[in-house]
């Protein structure tokens, strides 16, 4: 993959998240779905420390800003990790 | 279906716990003799293609959404081995920055998207690669795959559900696959036009053979 290649997939990617973010759908997914209809939702609970939640970042206002920098944060976050964990395999091969 | 917390029972989550970890240490030790620097990019922008996907739900019937899993996305590219621990970082980042699945559950959810979603697609697509006519041989086997590493992954995730006590397996196996058939036919469709556009731009990023089971 040259140069050109890996800055027209991420700039796919980022395109693909200001979109999700105005467009994807607010329903539950499959699982809470299930979740509600058979009434075991009640038993989520979060052990998690809260970071960026539902995709949003908390002191940013606007939703689609919000959501649009805690998506590209991210994925630049999986991209880095990726090639980092990559990099440490190829160099310990 | 990224499980919660507080959905399953310890010895579940811990039981899921160590096959995660063991499924993602023998992807390493794999990964590491197939990898070579060249496809390190790849590796990258595949990730982050699956991140970004993943976060846009797609309305299916009735109020419920899905969104793309990747499994056969990431098998069909980047083949089983490397495929599932780029899934396993997209799950442990989900996790970990946006509470998206619970920090116990984390186990479960790689097992159940990273090892399940992307193992069952790549020997699903690599069979019916050898069996169907060549007509239409490639759509057909992405699209069969994703859809059934979906179904497989939910089976496992109901399997885990009932163990733990949470709801009964034979209450919770119907509505749960009956609606990942839907989410799975989205999965088939996204897996199917994605893979297609690889394929007519860049035929040689599908399976390359040195990334293949070894």
């Amino acid at each position: 993959m040259s140069k050109k290649e890996v800055a027209i997939g991420l700039l796919i990617t980022c395109l693909l998240v200001i979109l999700a973010v105005q467009f994807a759908s607010a329903y539950p997914d499959g699982l809470e779905w299930t979740a509600n209809a058979l009434g075991f939702v009640h038993k989520e609970t979060s052990f998690n420390v809260n970071i960026m939640p539902d995709y949003e970042i908390s002191f940013i206002p606007f939703k689609s800003l919000s959501g649009s920098l805690a998506g590209i944060i991210g994925a630049a976050s999986v991209f880095l990790l990726s090639i980092l964990v990559s990099k440490i395999m190829v160099k310990n091969k | 279906m990224h499980i919660p917390d507080g959905f399953l029972a310890s010895p579940v989550w811990e039981t899921c716990s160590i096959l995660a970890l063991t499924g993602v240490a023998v992807s390493l030790k794999t990964s590491r003799n197939i990898l070579s620097e060249k496809n390190i990019p790849l590796i990258g922008v595949m990730s982050a293609f699956v991140f970004a996907a993943q976060m846009f739900n797609f309305p299916i019937l009735g109020g419920t959404s899905g969104h793309l899993l990747g499994g056969t996305l990431l098998a069909v590219i980047l083949g089983p081995w490397i495929g599932s621990l780029v899934l396993s970082i997209v799950v442990i980042v989900q996790c970990l920055l946006f509470q998206d699945g619970g920090i116990t559950a984390l186990g479960a959810n790689i097992f159940n998207m990273a090892f399940i979603g992307v193992f069952s697609s790549y020997y699903i697509y690599t069979g019916l690669q050898k069996i169907l006519p060549d007509k239409y041989k490639f759509p057909l086997s992405v699209w069969i795959s994703a859809f059934f590493s979906i179904v497989f992954a939910a089976f496992c995730c109901t399997l885990e559900l009932s163990l733990s006590g949470t709801i009964p397996f034979n209450i919770a196996i119907f509505p749960m696959i009956g609606v990942h058939c839907l989410i799975g036919i989205g999965e088939g469709i996204i897996s199917v036009s994605v893979l297609s556009f690889v394929k007519k731009v860049r035929p040689d990023l599908l399976l390359k053979k040195e990334l293949q089971y070894v």
